[in-house]
């Protein structure tokens, strides 16, 4: 059974590519469109791990990364930030807050398949 | 309109032509466009030397075509703007997509692959001249 992934991305454009890379790759892959309809996501489905932008309206994925981080129902679910912000500031917030990687736009497909394989014990 | 699209078929393969900007606006579009009409095209060279403005969504389109054509399908990126050079020298994209660059020599000290070229012009793939490289226009 293919591994479920959710990704979180304001930008249609690159919740296409990432989405179409994962699907080739063979993964069952859920997109939505900020932290707050992410969370919607997560009531209604469980995900073996979750690719998620950082700067986005409604819930921004720093928030988002939080709230995640106090459900007991998805607080292990490995979350990879992929996203134009490279502060290293922000990326320790990020990683502080349980983020397991941080990648930055624009990426390699590759780094962000073995990125994800490695959590998913693949 | 952003962009425009244009097509040369050659007994070589097909060139492709973007003209415009190459930006988040224009590649939501773009993505769609190109892989309908484009999907079976074998040897693809994409004419980067009309692009006058790119931003990371098109470097990332352009990631991801060199992704999906590959193998048989292969697509060479040929005669990149400066837009395109700025970009790729600002994120490193030379290595990760390995097709030659042409540099007028006037604008050499504008990029940092001049380091490169210092050290290991052969590994760059990176070739100053006083003139853009001869390609047939499409």
């Amino acid at each position: 059974m293919s591994k479920k992934l959710l990704i979180i991305d304001d930008s249609a454009v690159f919740r296409k590519i990432v989405s179409v890379h994962l699907k080739n790759a063979g993964f069952d892959v859920f997109e939505a469109i900020d932290g707050l309809d992410g969370l919607e996501k997560l009531k209604a489905n469980k995900f073996d791990l979750i690719v998620c932008d950082i700067n986005m309206p409604n819930m921004d994925g720093i928030t988002f990364l939080k709230t995640v981080k106090q459900n007991p129902d998805c607080k292990f679910t490995p979350i990879v930030m992929l996203t134009t912000e490279s502060q290293e500031e922000k990326k320790r917030e990020g990683l502080d807050a349980g983020a397991r990687a941080w990648l930055t736009k624009p990426f390699s497909p590759e780094d962000l398949l073995v990125t994800i394989n490695k959590f998913l014990g693949m | 309109m952003r962009y425009t699209l244009s097509t040369l078929n050659e007994e070589t393969g097909t060139t492709v032509g973007i003209s415009g900007e190459l930006t988040i606006y224009a590649v939501s579009e773009l993505l769609n466009d190109f892989m309908d009409i484009y999907t079976n095209a074998k040897q693809i060279q994409l004419d980067l030397s009309e692009i006058t403005a790119i931003d990371t969504a098109g470097a990332q389109f352009l990631i991801f075509l060199k992704k999906i054509y590959s193998g048989e399908n292969s697509i060479k990126l040929i005669r990149h703007s400066k837009p395109v050079l700025k970009i790729f020298d600002l994120y490193g994209l030379t290595g990760f997509f390995g097709d030659p660059l042409s540099i007028k020599s006037s604008q050499r000290n504008e990029f940092s692959f001049k380091y490169g070229l210092k050290k290991h012009p052969e590994r760059m793939n990176v070739s100053v001249s006083a003139q853009s490289a001869e390609v047939k226009d499409v």
